[in-house]
């Protein structure tokens, strides 16, 4: 493959991994719509005052004919002819110019993970090419792995592979995921970032934690653990039945969430797994919060 | 005659017009510290048709009052007259650690509430 996935986003710019992509975009960008899992798959970002970029992609087997594609969307709505877009290796488009704006709809077929990627930038004013090619230069199918990372709005993680997001809701100041593994003895995995500690959060983050254990459960213990750089607490429960119980079986349950001083967020994880004994979160799976954190968690 | 809905003036904003608009509070409020919120009087006119013996079934308030939370009582002290809905965006986004988005979110939504209870309201800059 022709763009490197270890490369970190330049000085001002974040990182993105959505749904198997990646991308980088100018910090005070900020993503306004993330598909969710049944929905295509497609992102938003916006400024302040407007949207910047809409990101679409989807799995084609076969090289689509980007100029054609173009050169009809041409025809179809009178504009300048498809370009190559000048730096931007790979990429194909068209550029509107309108009075107090330009945009731009590029289009590139990757073709070893056979994904078709649609991208729409505005450009209020003058047209930074520079911004365009690092943006457009980023955007990059992620390769099937043992983990998937996924990057958004504060969190930042490594699922194992075999866990399909299920929802995804971004209420304001408190985003939640949540994967399932499918099949028997399913599994499944939340995260959660959550904004205004000092506002909600009354009492320690153990004491709020063993409160969100769900309906049902029964906690079996609680123990404080290191998460992410931070001191954090572990909370282990059960779900079982009379019948399971006498077996032992049921369904386990971790929660472990902390306090990250640095982004005053509190972050929450949970892992559950049909099992006969208590649960560790699945191997591969990482987490992180603040760059002091991560930086942390990279020393040897 | 009255104006049909098609004569009266759009009070939509775009994005940016807001951002440039001013939120004044209501002059005739009342503020009180509530634990760590504020406990606001919004004064509310008697309805004509409030007379007696009506009136004396009916009981009437002459204000009513508004509990805001810890950040709603940010939110208002930020509104001082001066500051635009984007400085108080940014100073809401700062003082909770928020980024610019999340912040306008919610500080939007509060100020619906607080015109729709009478106790702001946001005044375009005809400038922009």
């Amino acid at each position: 493959m022709n763009y490197s996935l270890e490369a970190l986003p330049p000085q001002g710019f974040r990182q993105m991994c959505w749904r198997g992509l990646r991308l980088w975009h100018p910090a005070e960008w900020e993503p306004a719509a993330l598909s969710g899992p049944k929905e295509p798959a497609k992102c938003i970002l916006v400024d302040r005052r407007l949207q910047r970029l809409q990101a679409d992609w989807q799995t084609l087997r076969r090289p689509p004919d980007l100029k054609a594609m173009f050169e009809a969307m041409r025809h179809r709505n009178s504009e300048e002819p498809a370009v190559d877009l000048a730096g931007v290796p790979g990429w194909t488009g068209l550029v509107r110019e309108e009075s107090d704006s330009t945009v731009v709809v590029a289009g590139r077929y990757f073709a070893d993970a056979a994904c078709l990627v649609q991208a729409v930038l505005s450009w209020p004013g003058k047209r930074d090419r520079g911004l365009e090619k690092t943006v457009l230069g980023s955007v990059a199918p992620l390769p099937p792995g043992p983990v998937q990372p996924w990057q958004a709005l504060g969190i930042v993680a490594e699922v194992p592979e075999g866990f399909d997001l299920q929802s995804a809701s971004g209420r304001v100041g408190h985003v939640a995921w949540k994967f399932r593994r499918p099949g028997k003895g399913s599994a499944g995995l939340s995260l959660e970032r959550i904004a205004m500690p000092g506002h909600w959060l009354k009492g320690t983050v153990g004491e709020w934690l063993a409160r969100q254990i769900p309906a049902g459960f029964k906690q079996l213990r609680q123990l404080r653990v290191p998460c992410a750089g931070h001191q954090g607490e572990e909370v282990h429960s059960r779900r079982g039945g009379a019948v399971t119980g006498l077996t032992g079986r049921g369904v386990y349950r971790l929660d472990r969430a902390w306090l990250c001083p640095t982004d005053e967020r509190v972050y929450r994880m949970a892992y559950w797994q049909n099992s006969a004994g208590e649960v560790e979160l699945p191997s591969g799976f990482r987490s992180h919060c603040c760059r002091e954190a991560r930086s942390q968690e990279a020393r040897p | 005659m009255s104006r049909s809905r098609k004569d009266k003036p759009s009070r939509e904003m775009t994005l940016s017009q807001f951002l440039a608009a001013v939120p004044q509070k209501n002059s005739a409020i009342k503020v009180e510290p509530a634990g760590d919120g504020l406990l606001v009087s919004v004064p509310i006119p008697r309805p004509r048709w409030l007379v007696p013996p009506i009136s004396w079934i009916l009981p009437f308030s002459d204000h009513r009052r508004v509990e805001l939370d810890e950040p709603g009582k940010t939110v208002l002290e930020l509104c001082d007259g001066q500051r635009t809905v984007e400085e108080v965006v940014e100073s809401f986004a700062q003082r909770h650690k928020l980024s610019f988005r999340e912040s306008q979110l919610a500080v939007t939504k509060f100020f619906r509430e607080l015109v729709r209870r009478g106790i702001m309201v946001i005044v375009g800059n005809e400038e922009n």
